[in-house]
């Protein structure tokens, strides 16, 4: 980095970037936060619906040549299988337990599906990390100095899509409202008559929904599918979700945008090598002097 | 044999990193950030060791008490957070702390092991964490030569130095309060226990046990980098105490053992040897919901070993584990 006539331009188109990155933070930590908000508790083989996503994307359109829509839906489809499969396992049998344990069984389930993932991605259909099939590759827009990449303006837009379908769904539909009383308190959305487990298990599947779509674009835009991209969504959204407010929408998708807004800000001003650590350690500070998070609302203070 | 020597140091390093998570879960305070405090121990110690050449006994400790300025550091100002939020806050900082030791470089130039002029011998070894390419060459136990057996002998009985601390804590007033921390800060406040001191204090108190075992793991291993600390192991870790139960320190002791040893005794199943792993923990989680041994099989053991010994029975009728009275008797 040098303080040249370019400095304020590539600080900007940085900024731009780290924005558009962030929308699929958002979407990988919309799934968090949903789980969170209904359940209190941590889904950690959230981030195995991203890679499911991820995979299926890669085979249907890169092996089986769908065209890109189908594929989308494949991991969508996907997503939602995956996510059904953690209710059915992880968390219907213990939802009596104590919060950890639910935790500990996606634990489970992460290990057990990465591993199988793995083994499918390697011995049945590829040898190597594959790259991920993507027709906007070179294309691109210039706004004067800046450049924006066409593959990025779709991510985003489908990321604002189904933001505005999430919002449709929860504010405006029957479904939304029962999901809104759960939130509010398990028992006494079942006393007024909402069928929790059915709501719950609709909600596992908006967030699998989510998790699916976040992992085709995400092996779109990085332009490789990974079978251990579930750890890296787990971790990125699971830290998204914290800096946006545990359990808010509003605070996954802000809080996706500034993550990504700030890693590659740091990478550029500081050094890539930290930009990692300058992000959670602003995270960290940022917990410290407001635990709930950007948008969180306020932590239940018992004294 | 040394492969055994080697599982059971691990075994060992296991249980002391779950009884450093079970130390602040037994004032309901549930760290994930206990990977970083055992990446401080184990880059604070070895760093010792290494490059200053100390004796490995005081830079455990001087690790133990790094590790626990940390915890202190880290517990003060995010211990106003409840439940879960301090759960997540602590994961931040484990990747903090991950990037950090993955980036560092410090150190010195080390001495040729073998014959300078000879091929082998054209790159000087580089004592001290060299950033992305880890911390190597802390070779403490083959200097002075310490054998894996008697590493290991070392590590069972430190194991149970600490078993003895956490028996003697379960028993004692301190004990007590911190119990009662976890059912109820309010109620715990009320009777007159400083439950903020008595979180920090246990938090301190499990930052410093990481610190130990960071100590350990580093020396046995003699090769550390910032990667092997990542969330993942720090996921583990309470996973131990949560799949052994959390009620005594019993529980985190065989969490431990059995999450080490499975995957060396599956060996034989080569590539699934992980699959079984999460299938196992999957399972005890949907089985046994407490954890394997609760506090009422603790209860019932210990009253069947004070019953064999004194030939009374101690328990009352309400108790666990209290025989079924008997009709026949008037």
């Amino acid at each position: 980095m040098q303080f040249d006539e370019f400095f304020f331009i590539d600080l900007i188109q940085t900024g731009i970037d780290g924005a558009m990155l962030g929308s699929v933070y958002a979407l990988m930590a919309i799934g968090f936060a949903l789980i969170w908000g209904l359940l209190g508790i941590l889904n950690l083989a959230h981030g195995q619906t991203v890679a499911f996503g991820m995979f299926a994307g890669l085979v249907s359109a890169g092996h089986l040549k769908l065209p890109i829509p189908i594929s989308f839906a494949c991991a969508v489809v996907t997503g939602v299988l995956v996510a059904l499969l953690v209710e059915r396992i992880c968390y219907r049998p213990i939802r009596r337990a104590h919060e950890l344990v639910p935790m500990i069984a996606t634990l489970g389930f992460w290990i057990t599906t990465e591993e199988i993932l793995q083994k499918i991605y390697f011995h049945m259909y590829f040898k190597d990390f594959m790259p991920f099939p993507n027709p906007f590759t070179m294309t691109r827009f210039t706004f004067g100095e800046f450049v924006i990449r066409f593959d990025y303006v779709v991510t985003m837009s489908v990321a604002v899509v189904l933001v505005a379908a999430l919002y449709f769904v929860i504010y405006r539909s029957r479904l939304g409202m029962a999901l809104r009383m759960v939130a509010a308190g398990h028992d006494i959305a079942h006393l007024m008559g909402v069928n929790v487990l059915k709501t719950l298990r609709s909600a596992f599947m908006i967030a699998g929904a989510f998790g699916g779509a976040a992992g085709y674009l995400l092996g779109y835009v990085a332009n490789m599918a990974n079978p251990y991209a579930g750890s890296m969504a787990t971790v990125k959204g699971l830290f998204t979700m914290i800096l946006g407010g545990a359990g808010s929408i509003p605070g996954a998708i802000v809080g996706g945008i500034v993550l990504g807004f700030t890693e590659l800000e740091s990478a550029y001003l500081f050094s890539f090598a930290y930009r990692d650590a300058i992000a959670m350690g602003l995270l960290f500070l940022l917990l410290v002097f407001r635990p709930q998070g950007l948008f969180g609302t306020r932590v239940e203070d018992k004294i | 044999m040394a492969y055994w020597y080697t599982v059971i140091s691990l075994m060992c390093i296991n249980t002391i990193l779950a009884w450093s998570v079970y130390s602040s879960f037994m004032t309901g305070t549930v760290s994930l950030g206990q990977a970083g405090f055992f990446a401080i121990g184990a880059f604070a110690s070895a760093s010792l060791t290494a490059i200053y050449g100390w004796h490995i006994v005081p830079a455990t400790m001087m690790g133990a008490v790094a590790a626990a300025i940390v915890g202190l550091a880290i517990a003060i100002p995010t211990l106003r957070l409840k439940g879960l939020y301090l759960t997540i806050a602590t994961v931040a900082f484990v990747e903090v702390i991950r990037v950090v030791f993955h980036n560092i470089k410090y150190g010195r130039d080390g001495e040729f092991a073998i014959d300078a002029s000879s091929a082998d011998a054209r790159q000087m070894p580089w004592i001290g964490p060299d950033g992305p390419l880890g911390f190597r060459h802390i070779i403490y136990l083959t200097e002075h030569h310490i054998t894996p057996g008697e590493y290991a002998m070392w590590l069972v009985l430190l194991v149970i130095a600490f078993g003895v601390y956490f028996w003697v804590l379960e028993r004692s007033r301190l004990g007590f309060a911190m119990r009662a921390v976890e059912e109820d800060e309010i109620a715990a406040q009320g009777v007159g226990l400083s439950h903020n001191f008595l979180k920090v204090f246990a938090f301190a108190i499990g930052a410093a046990i990481a610190g130990v075992a960071g100590s350990l793991y580093a020396h046995l291993l003699t090769f550390i980098t910032g990667d092997d600390f990542n969330i993942p192991l720090t996921v583990m870790m309470l996973a131990y105490v949560v799949i052994g139960g959390g009620q005594t320190f019993w529980g985190p002791i065989l969490g431990a053992l059995i999450f080490t040893l499975l995957p060396e005794i599956a060996r034989e199943t080569k590539e699934f040897r992980l699959e079984l792993f999460g299938i196992a923990m999957l399972a005890t989680m949907v089985f046994r919901q407490h954890g394997l041994i609760t506090r009422d099989m603790v209860r019932r053991a210990e009253t069947r070993i004070k019953t064999a010994f004194t030939g009374r029975n101690t328990i009352g009728p309400d108790e666990p584990g209290a025989p079924a009275p008997n009709p026949t008797k008037k």
